[in-house]
């Protein structure tokens, strides 16, 4: 301190005060104070974190809206349109949410058992049953224009018809699916319970022909008489009618009961 | 706002300029662009010169605000870079030597009454003889009178020991004051 005492001449500090009055251009002050407003986006930085925050919880309020009403109104749907239209509620959501591949997929399993839901509908409206073995690879075709469809004689056996139905009824289910198509199968909403309601809706059909071979004969009307004639003219009369079923049982059951075949054809 | 920046001090300014108030750095800047543009000026002769070194040091302060400190004086902090801005300017040779002549004397503001003439002429006597000093004994004697610091100060901005200052300033004003004979009045 006494250093910084000795060292100060105040006649030259006068002297040097007096003749120090220059500043620097006004030109010059603006540059550097532009330079540093420019060097220093701090202002806008203040706008930026709040509104990248805000934008941030936005996206991710709106998404997770999205997710709440992407499922309600999924199952809501499917819920509504079962006893309606089936077909188009299930249709719709795989192709939304599906790739192609699991689109494709998707329908090979849906769309078969939703083909025969029209015919839920014209059953009940009282119309004779249409062979929902035609339907569906009719349907399948459509969306699978690639593949060509199983021909239809496969489906005129009992058997294999029955097998075929289930298959497609059941692979859903026990097939491996990649899990979007299962995640995809949860939201929809139509699992088993849609699944089910299909099979309800597909049994006449489906087991129609096991029904056949089931046929319980103690439930029919048989002849009164005993006239071979007249046991004739119901099995004739079964067989031009296509009632086969019903000309089995009374073939077996005149057997039962007469101890000899039904003639299949009388002398008259 | 203003006032209060008044009263902030420069390491408060300069902690919330990098912090992104600008404005912090608008009331730093009024603070000591005079003194520090006549700092430069005075060692150079030449005004364009003093001018794009004096920009050219606010720029290194604007570009450097990250690696100020908080902890330590702004002050000699500027000082140092505007310090080494000279030198390297010296070193780069694009000026020698100050020229002690009429054009290297920084002309007056206004014009002075014929009673203080003489005033007026000891003045430009002086920076007459401040530009023949040499760099260090001009910077040192600068830093003190023009930027107010102490010698401990000068020391950290010229990057040499108290002591050695202490001499600079020491010769420098010993030989101002032989040159400003018949100014005491």
């Amino acid at each position: 301190m006494s250093d910084n005492h000795d060292l100060h001449d105040k006649q030259i500090s006068r002297l040097y005060k007096l003749g120090s009055k220059t500043e620097p251009p006004h030109h010059i002050d603006a540059e550097i104070t532009h330079a540093a407003h420019a060097a220093i986006p701090g202002q806008r930085r203040r706008f930026i974190r709040p509104s990248l925050a805000t934008a941030a919880v936005l996206v991710l309020s709106i998404s997770l809206v999205f997710k709440v009403l992407d499922q309600e109104p999924l199952e809501k749907s499917v819920m509504d349109s079962l006893p309606t239209d089936q077909s188009d509620s299930i249709a719709q959501p795989a192709e939304s949410e599906l790739d192609t591949h699991v689109l494709v997929k998707t329908k090979e399993k849906v769309t078969a058992p939703a083909a025969v839901m029209p015919d839920a509908d014209t059953t009940r409206a009282g119309k004779p049953l249409p062979q929902p073995q035609r339907s569906a690879p009719k349907k399948y075709q459509t969306t699978r224009p690639e593949q060509k469809p199983k021909p239809p004689a496969a489906f005129k056996q009992d058997d294999s018809l029955g097998k075929t139905q289930t298959q497609m009824l059941s692979a859903p289910i026990k097939e491996e699916g990649t899990k979007l198509q299962k995640k995809s199968r949860m939201q929809l909403g139509y699992g088993k319970r849609l699944l089910r309601q299909k099979r309800k809706s597909m049994a006449p059909a489906v087991t129609a022909s096991s029904i056949l071979e089931r046929f319980d004969c103690k439930t029919i009307q048989l002849p009164d008489s005993n006239s071979a004639a007249e046991w004739h003219h119901h099995y004739k009369t079964a067989m031009e009618q296509g009632q086969e079923q019903y000309a089995n049982c009374l073939k077996q059951t005149y057997l039962e009961r007469f101890g000899k075949a039904l003639p299949e054809h009388l002398n008259e | 706002m203003a006032e209060s920046m008044n009263n902030t001090s420069d390491e408060k300014l300069m902690t919330r300029y990098r912090t992104g108030d600008t404005a912090a750095f608008d009331s730093l800047y009024g603070r000591h662009r005079g003194p520090l543009f006549r700092y430069v000026q005075r060692q150079c002769s030449n005004h364009a010169v003093a001018e794009e070194l004096y920009q050219d040091v606010w720029m290194r302060v604007i570009r450097a605000r990250e690696q100020w400190q908080p902890g330590t004086r702004f002050q000699p902090w500027l000082y140092r870079i505007a310090h080494n801005r000279i030198i390297d300017h010296w070193r780069a040779g694009r000026e020698n030597h100050l020229q002690i002549e009429d054009e290297a004397v920084i002309p007056l503001d206004r014009p002075w009454p014929d009673a203080v003439m003489l005033i007026r002429e000891c003045v430009e006597r002086l920076f007459k003889l401040l530009a023949g000093l040499s760099e260090p004994q001009r910077s040192a004697f600068l830093l003190k009178e023009e930027a107010g610091l102490s010698l401990e100060q000068i020391a950290e901005v010229t990057g040499t020991g108290y002591e050695t200052v202490k001499s600079r300033l020491r010769y420098a004003l010993r030989r101002l004051r032989t040159g400003l004979e018949g100014c005491d009045e």
